[in-house]
């Protein structure tokens, strides 16, 4: 299809539509869909971590002045979840972590909801909860779901027991002979993260009605869809009676990327009558946020002096919290994250999810993909050291190249992180490196590799082309922030149809008026709706030009779509506007539309190599090299970023400008992972850090501009070989800030955030002891459920 | 935020005369306000203090530095005339939170409040300043009494603090990431009466290191002070560092308040 026209003219730096309002504050957000008969919301959260509840007496709150409505479990009878249908939307005989709802109520006011909230009277018996994921995987542990055989599996494969949610595991080759070999040295390493908290400006929000029988959600959310499905099911009504539409989303980062408070507040519209508003405090955003989880990990490799592995063993504890959500998912990634970047002569991996009593965890920037980096950078930084050869040249030999295998088989095509790794390294070659600034601080540089993902799976599009000449594109894309309903999607519409972006009007999401869609995640819009536009594009061309070749008499494969108009090639201003052409299609068989799909072509995996994975193998991989230098304070443990470099795989960069504020945004969203985000979980389950005094995300002042390049060419199945470009440049930041920081010290550093109190114990030679998970075993067959043959 | 009255007086007397128990004073409202939005305090009334003229500016004499309780942190950070008596003050204003919290944020505000992070407790216990308030003047180790609390009376308003002119001061602090508030910052002073060494952050209230100032007071150099440990017991510890890192932080901030003081 793009051979059919000059694909280069996709390629612009055309700016946002969005940005003066957003800059200007005029834009509309999903709280400003409130209408004068809107009652608000509120929530009842529990308060303790692991509780049986007795009762929820509601008779009082009901009495209270302004309250119109007030649900709970009895009112969402249904389970919902991912691979598992384990989560309830109120807790009912059980609570299972700090902050989860047991009741909802409408009224008049915020404050009245507030009080009514606060007037339920709840009778509970406190039980032992399960905050670590040491503990929850001890032999005396108590269950967070102690029904856990009966839930409904939405997805077959995986291992299940117990407090382990999801069990994902992948043997390719054999790992026992490999270890066995007597000419490999062993290296092996553990790896600890925490949680990271997304804090998009707007907190999630929800305005619901019920009218005509049907539910009407207006939301902050990136899976209009998701919400549609997981309404009706958890309401138990038919997913039909459920419209979504997404109004401005002020950012996301994969907070959004799941149902969240539009339950909620659809059962409190239709109980009461009336639109209701939810939406969270900062506090309440930043106590219930879906984290990025936290996570252990432990590393074995056997590697040949020559830098060959042979053999990989790898187990991630991934904590999903107290249910399973998208971690049960992120289990697939491992295998692409811990066992991508570097050819293997065999590997086994267990990645697990661990139900504790904590606030569920979620989708962020590249989920897993960022701590499995750092896990496996540093470690392919011990290897070096262990086996005396240096960093880069290691990389050199061993990154995944054309036709070699993944972790689970899959071969991968082209060769893009060796060039791309060179193309960094001549841009900014490895000079005498000091070990000691004039100020006494400690320097340090690290080259990284990783390696990524665009999720991609089914996406619709409908074209309408205007009689005005104008085009509109209806699909159920959201404009997150990264800009690619606002400038990718319009610039592809255009360039296949001959007209301006400012040509192309994008429809904001309607569950009602367009097709299905998995979501705004994962660095897949450009990809998969693209491509559904794309194809959608290609049935109004051969219309127009069907039409187009009556009117000119001329053959369509003569023809142009060029600047609004359709012309006979080499024959500038020849032919007639597309508007010309649009009318007389109406006079000749109605408007024009087209309409497209697209699902993932499905790369295959070696047979048998992965159980439980919800993908076996990467449809579009992507890549990354990333290089910082660090000073690092020894009388402070304090870390200073003092350069920072990139080369990112993106396909084909269709709007550079737009790419690079992806790039510098992700960045700093992991240098805040790297050096200073962390929610840490306090003795009652709950965050400690619940406002910006204790979290704090970087600002301009504690960072610096990114230096970038992008690498073009490499394969994709994307349309124009484009892949997704915003979600990737935050997968090696923790990788690169952890392996600099631990040249400039000489130290093993083995956990993030390298917060200034860490950094210092790590340079206390008597006080520094490393790290060791004694609750992953160094014999990987006993850190799986055993359905996997031990050797 | 729960409802509340507000009043606006234009002079000391009628605010002070105005108080009740149970109403606040505002003054510049970098913690108040968020606390309130946080429901995390609740006041009938609050007093704010903006339309009172005598309790703002900066005068300076050779031998002091008097500012008045409602002058903004960047209103010190930006006088030629701190910077030139006590560079040490006008570097401290300049490095208080952010931008933001230094545009609304007052020197009266801040020591009212007593927070134990804050970074003008510091200034004011190493230059040995006084406090004064429409009853009386109060020295500054005097002032401040414990954990956010000082001296001060229900009806009491600071209404200028006096710094004497040193003749050399440094300031050095560690910042929280998070707040910017000093997760520990030191204050080093060679005064006329001896050299003074005032902690903040470290513990629950800013406190002076005596064996920090002995030794500067016979060798008034960094490497003087850099060996001297404090004794971890007695500080704070809390998710942003333990009781142990902040003690290795008075040393290394110590040392380098000196190497900075002018």
């Amino acid at each position: 299809m793009s051979g059919k026209f000059n694909s280069n003219s996709a390629v612009m730096n055309f700016p946002r539509r969005d940005s003066q309002d957003k800059l200007r504050g005029r834009t509309k957000y999903t709280v400003d869909m409130e209408n004068s008969d809107v009652l608000h919301a509120a929530l009842l959260r529990a308060e303790i971590p692991s509780a049986r509840l007795i009762s929820i007496d509601t008779s009082e709150a009901k009495k209270m002045p302004g309250v119109k409505a007030i649900a709970t479990h009895l009112d969402a009878p249904g389970l919902h979840g991912i691979g598992i249908s384990d989560h309830p939307i109120f807790a009912g005989d059980v609570v299972r972590y700090h902050g989860e709802p047991i009741a909802a109520v409408a009224a008049l006011t915020k404050a009245q909801a507030e009080a009514a909230a606060a007037a339920i009277k709840v009778t509970f018996e406190q039980d032992d909860a399960v905050l670590t994921m040491e503990d929850a995987l001890s032999i005396d542990a108590p269950l967070v779901h102690p029904d856990w055989e009966n839930y409904e599996i939405l997805f077959d494969g995986a291992a299940r027991g117990g407090n382990i949610a999801w069990e994902a595991t992948v043997q390719r080759g054999d790992t026992n002979a490999a270890f066995c070999r007597d000419d490999v040295t062993i290296v092996e390493g553990c790896y600890r993260v925490g949680r990271q908290s997304h804090v998009p400006f707007e907190p999630r929000a929800v305005v619901a009605s019920f009218e005509d029988g049907r539910y009407h959600i207006q939301t902050s959310t990136q899976v209009p869809w998701t919400v549609r499905h997981v309404t009706a099911k958890v309401l138990g009504i038919p997913e039909a009676q459920v419209q979504v539409t997404v109004p401005a989303v002020g950012g996301g980062f994969g907070l959004k990327f799941d149902c969240s408070l539009e339950p909620y507040a659809a059962i409190l519209a239709k109980k009461s009558g009336r639109s209701v508003s939810l939406y969270n405090s900062r506090r309440e955003e930043q106590m219930t946020c879906l984290c990025r989880e936290n996570a252990e990990i432990r590393l074995r490799s056997a590697v040949t002096k020559e830098g060959e592995i042979v053999g990989r063993e790898a187990t991630v504890l991934m904590d999903c919290g107290a249910y399973g959500g998208e971690q049960v998912f992120l289990t697939s990634m491992t295998a692409h994250t811990l066992g991508g970047n570097y050819k293997l002569g065999s590997v086994r991996i267990s990645s697990r999810a661990i139900y504790t009593n904590t606030p569920p965890n979620g989708a962020f920037r590249a989920c897993n993909g960022v701590y499995n980096t750092f896990a496996l950078e540093r470690h392919t930084d011990e290897i070096c050291s262990a086996i005396g050869m240096d960093q880069i040249e290691f990389r050199r030999r061993n990154v995944i190249g054309n036709g070699d295998i993944g972790a689970t088989g899959q071969v991968f095509e082209g060769d893009v992180l060796r060039p791309m790794l060179e193309q960094l390294l001549e841009k900014y070659p490895i000079g005498d490196t000091q070990e000691v600034l004039p100020d006494g601080r400690l320097f340090g540089r690290a080259t990284t590799v990783g390696t990524w993902f665009i999720f991609v799976g089914p996406s619709a599009a409908t074209v309408n082309l205007n009689a005005d000449g104008s085009a509109t594109l209806v699909t159920s894309g959201v404009e997150i922030g990264s800009g690619t309903m606002m400038q990718s999607l319009p610039q592809m519409v255009a360039a296949s149809l001959g007209l301006h972006p400012s040509d192309v009007i994008v429809k904001t999401a309607d569950t009602d008026a367009s097709g299905r869609d998995l979501g705004v995640g994962g660095g897949r819009t450009t990809v998969s709706i693209g491509a559904a536009s794309m194809a959608a594009c290609e049935e109004v061309r051969e219309k127009l030009l069907s039409v187009a070749s009556q009117m000119l008499q001329t053959k369509a494969e003569d023809l142009v779509l060029k600047n609004g108009r359709i012309e006979i090639k080499d024959r500038p201003g020849s032919g007639a506007t597309i508007q010309t052409v649009a009318q007389q299609a109406e006079l000749d068989f109605g408007p024009i539309s087209g309409s497209g799909a697209f699902t993932n072509p499905g790369v295959k995996a070696m047979p048998g190599c992965a159980s439980g994975h919800f993908i076996e193998a990467i449809d579009i991989p992507v890549f990354a090299v990333h290089d910082c230098e660090v000073a690092v304070d020894p009388d402070t443990g304090h870390v200073e970023v003092l350069s920072y470099r990139i080369i990112q795989d993106v396909g084909r960069a269709l709007n550079p400008r737009a790419i690079h504020g992806q790039i510098q945004g992700g960045i700093v969203q992991g240098l805040g992972y790297a050096l200073q985000e962390e929610i840490t979980i306090n003795a009652d389950g709950a965050f400690d850090q619940t406002g910006f005094e204790t979290y704090r995300l970087p600002l301009a002042g504690d960072v610096l501009p990114i230096d970038f390049e992008l690498f073009e060419g490499a394969p994709s199945c994307g349309p124009l070989g484009t892949k997704g470009a915003g979600e990737v440049p935050i997968l090696n930041v923790g990788a690169s800030i952890a392996c600099a920081v631990a040249n400039a010290t000489g130290k093993a550093v083995s956990e993030l955030p390298l917060t200034p109190p860490r950094v210092l114990a790590l340079l206390d030679d008597d006080g520094y002891t490393g790290l060791s998970l004694t609750h992953i075993s160094s014999e990987w067959h006993k850190n799986t459920l055993g359905r996997t043959s031990s050797y | 935020m729960y409802s509340f009255d507000y009043e606006r007086p234009s002079g000391v007397n009628e605010a002070v005369s105005a108080i009740r128990e149970d109403d606040k004073f505002l003054a510049g409202g970098q913690t108040l306000l968020p606390t309130l939005k946080l429901r995390l305090a609740q006041a009938d009334k609050l007093i704010d203090l903006s339309g009172i003229a005598e309790l703002k500016g900066i005068s300076v004499s050779e031998s002091e530095v008097s500012i008045g309780a409602m002058t903004r942190h960047v209103d010190v950070a930006n006088s030629a005339d701190v910077k030139s008596a006590i560079p040490a003050l006008a570097y401290l204003a300049s490095h208080i939170g952010d931008a933001q919290v230094r545009n609304r944020g007052t020197i009266g505000g801040s020591i009212s409040n007593n927070d134990p992070a804050a970074d003008y407790p510091a200034a004011l216990v190493g230059l040995g300043a006084t406090v004064h308030t429409n009853k009386r003047s109060i020295s500054a180790e005097d002032f401040f009494v414990d954990l956010f609390e000082t001296a001060l009376e229900e009806d009491e308003l600071v209404t200028k603090v006096t710094f004497p002119v040193p003749e050399k001061a440094g300031y050095a602090k560690f910042p929280n990431p998070a707040s910017r508030f000093a997760l520990t910052g030191v204050f080093v002073a060679q005064t006329a009466q001896g050299v003074r060494v005032a902690v903040t952050g470290a513990g629950p209230c800013v406190f002076r290191q005596t064996d920090m100032e002995a030794a500067l007071s016979s060798n008034f150099s960094a490497d003087a002070v850099s060996g001297i440990k404090t004794e971890a017991s007695g500080l704070s510890a809390d998710i942003h560092a333990s009781a142990d890192y902040r003690a290795n932080l008075i040393s290394v901030m110590a040392a380098r308040a000196v190497q900075a003081a002018s």
